[in-house]
């Protein structure tokens, strides 16, 4: 299996895909330099800018890059190996289908998942230059469970998005509607309908600040979502990504592709 | 390794892609010849477990192809289509396809030196393939089906878009491949090129099989269309006289001023059988005799048309 991961690892980093993903995840560095060029304004009116951190993790990481990024490279696992019409070489060698699903999948996670981690890191090194290594030591908690949540998010949306990707060809469309739409008007309704978000789950592992009673964002909204259990949150997302990986390797262990312009 | 389909039908809703095939390829170069939309790459994407047939079977090796990956050891595949990874280079491209196949490092660096050198890439083999010209993709396609030895090789229009000297050496591979006791099949459109090829020949159209064999056997086998001998002999007035005295020519046309004629037979290979007493008991000297419709062309356009 490593051959095809390192050989979907190179198309993946030769590949136009990869320039796009690294300047989406350059785009919340960006403007947390712009944050720090305004750091005396925002002084001005008592705001430390490394407090700003968990909101930029939050809406720009949490609720952009990784669904974005997700939709977008998930989607084309299979689907850009048939548009491309490549898929031919890969299905006639001596390896069972569901591999390349898997090592395509994995392929793109290791290197997403460097890129979301490394804005990440970069993201809060710049908010904490100001304060010094201590400064950046204190808060390093959070970063390291923002971190782990944003792995958690990658691995439970890009199976899934992988799945859809080989199943229709607008995946893209439907995979901004889910995370976009569903996932953002669903994860905020009380009730139980929020269970069938895979937001709701990193919801309930983002750092402290964003929960309930804890004077986070969520205290902002007029009704009291409860949140799962951490344990419980983490067992659901690796199943959503081990059904994701399911789904995909069965749809092209058992599908046919037709091919474009044929 | 022998090659089967076994009453195979493939289609696509209402759409027939392939109807009812029935026929077995031994090694050697065989061609799969039928005009645009005929059902050949169809075919060959049955034949390489791409596509499920809706009905019957087909069999590499004695083994059904579909969903049997391990099979593909021993199968190679030239796509139709223009389609590449564009960012990678020749030598990226065939390595880790060849790479895939199991082989140690060393042993796929050594296949793909190999199969760039054969498929004459070697100079171009650290350019992007997005840059190379349309015969060179069609030579770094081919490297990467023949790089891991296969037994049998599927090559779907291999020489479209080629040069001269692309197509001659493209040609001269496949003849060795089968030559080698590989079983090579070969799909065109382009009828003298299959006919530079091979002599075997599956004729398809409509997804139907129209013919399957030795061209001259198939050409035979037409008895609707006479076959047509030109014959280029001193005596052109007592060969006609003749000729005329068998039952199964239908007409003897002559060119004095050429000093040939043109004879039309229902039963060929009585006719070719004959001729050499005839000649011999008359003493009639024959300088030249061929058939301007034994060749894939004629055959084709009797069988299709």
């Amino acid at each position: 299996m490593n051959q095809e991961i390192r050989f979907f690892i190179r198309n993946l980093i030769k590949s136009r895909r990869l320039f796009w993903a690294v300047l989406l995840g350059l785009f919340p560095v960006v403007i947390t330099l712009v944050l720090l060029a305004a750091r005396p304004l925002l002084e001005d009116r008592d705001i430390e800018v490394f407090r700003l951190y968990p909101q930029i993790s939050f809406f720009l990481y949490l609720h952009f890059l990784l669904p974005m990024t997700a939709v977008f490279t998930g989607s084309a696992v299979i689907g850009e190996e048939v548009e491309d019409q490549t898929l031919p070489y890969l299905l006639i060698r001596p390896i069972p289908k569901w591999r390349f699903a898997a090592s395509k999948i994995l392929a793109n996670l290791v290197v997403l998942g460097c890129i979301l981690i490394l804005s990440l890191f970069l993201c809060y090194t710049v908010l904490h230059l100001p304060y010094g290594l201590s400064g950046w030591l204190d808060e390093s908690g959070q970063l390291a469970r923002s971190m782990g949540v944003l792995l958690l998010g990658l691995a439970a949306y890009l199976p899934l998005f992988s799945f859809l990707g080989s199943l229709f060809k607008k995946a893209v469309l439907g995979g901004l509607l889910f995370t976009f739409g569903w996932e953002n008007l669903i994860a905020y309704l009380p009730g139980n309908a929020k269970l069938l978000t895979v937001v709701h789950y990193l919801h309930s592992l983002y750092p402290t600040f964003f929960r309930s009673n804890s004077g986070g964002i969520l205290d902002m909204l007029p009704i009291k979502i409860t949140m799962t259990k951490d344990i419980v949150a983490i067992f659901v997302l690796l199943m959503i990504s081990a059904a994701g990986f399911f789904l995909t390797a069965l749809v092209l262990t058992v599908r046919e592709y037709r091919l474009e312009r044929e | 390794m022998k090659v089967e389909a076994r009453h195979l039908s493939k289609w696509y809703g209402q759409v027939i892609g392939v109807n009812d095939l029935d026929f077995e390829i031994g090694p050697g170069v065989t061609g799969f010849l039928g005009p645009n939309g005929a059902g050949k790459s169809t075919l060959l994407k049955l034949m390489t477990g791409q596509l499920k047939p809706s009905k019957g079977e087909v069999l590499v090796g004695g083994e059904p192809v579909w969903n049997n990956y391990k099979l593909n050891r021993n199968i190679g595949y030239c796509p139709e289509q223009d389609a590449f990874w564009k960012f990678l280079t020749g030598r990226e491209f065939v390595g880790s396809l060849v790479a895939m196949h199991g082989f140690s490092s060393e042993e796929s660096e050594k296949r793909t030196v190999r199969a760039l050198e054969t498929a004459g890439m070697t100079e171009h083999a650290d350019k992007k393939i997005g840059g190379y010209s349309k015969g060179m993709r069609q030579r770094i396609k081919l490297a990467q089906a023949f790089a891991h030895d296969p037994k049998v090789l599927f090559l779907d229009e291999p020489l479209n878009g080629m040069d001269p000297v692309g197509r001659r050496d493209t040609i001269e591979f496949i003849k060795k491949a089968g030559r080698d006791g590989g079983t090579v099949i070969v799909s065109s459109h382009i009828l003298h090129e299959v006919e530079e090829m091979t002599d075997t020949i599956l004729l398809i159209n409509h997804g139907r099989q129209l013919a399957h064999g030795n061209i001259f056997e198939i050409r035979e086998l037409i008895d609707t269309h006479p076959l047509q001998v030109t014959i280029r002999c001193d005596q052109v007035n007592v060969l006609t006289q003749k000729l005329l005295e068998f039952d199964d020519v239908l007409s003897v046309q002559f060119d004095r001023e050429k000093g040939q004629l043109t004879v039309e037979t229902k039963k060929p290979r009585d006719f070719h059988a004959r001729l050499p007493d005839l000649v011999l008991k008359h003493g009639i000297k024959i300088h030249s005799l061929w058939s301007p419709d034994e060749n894939l062309e004629a055959v084709f356009e009797y069988l299709v048309r």
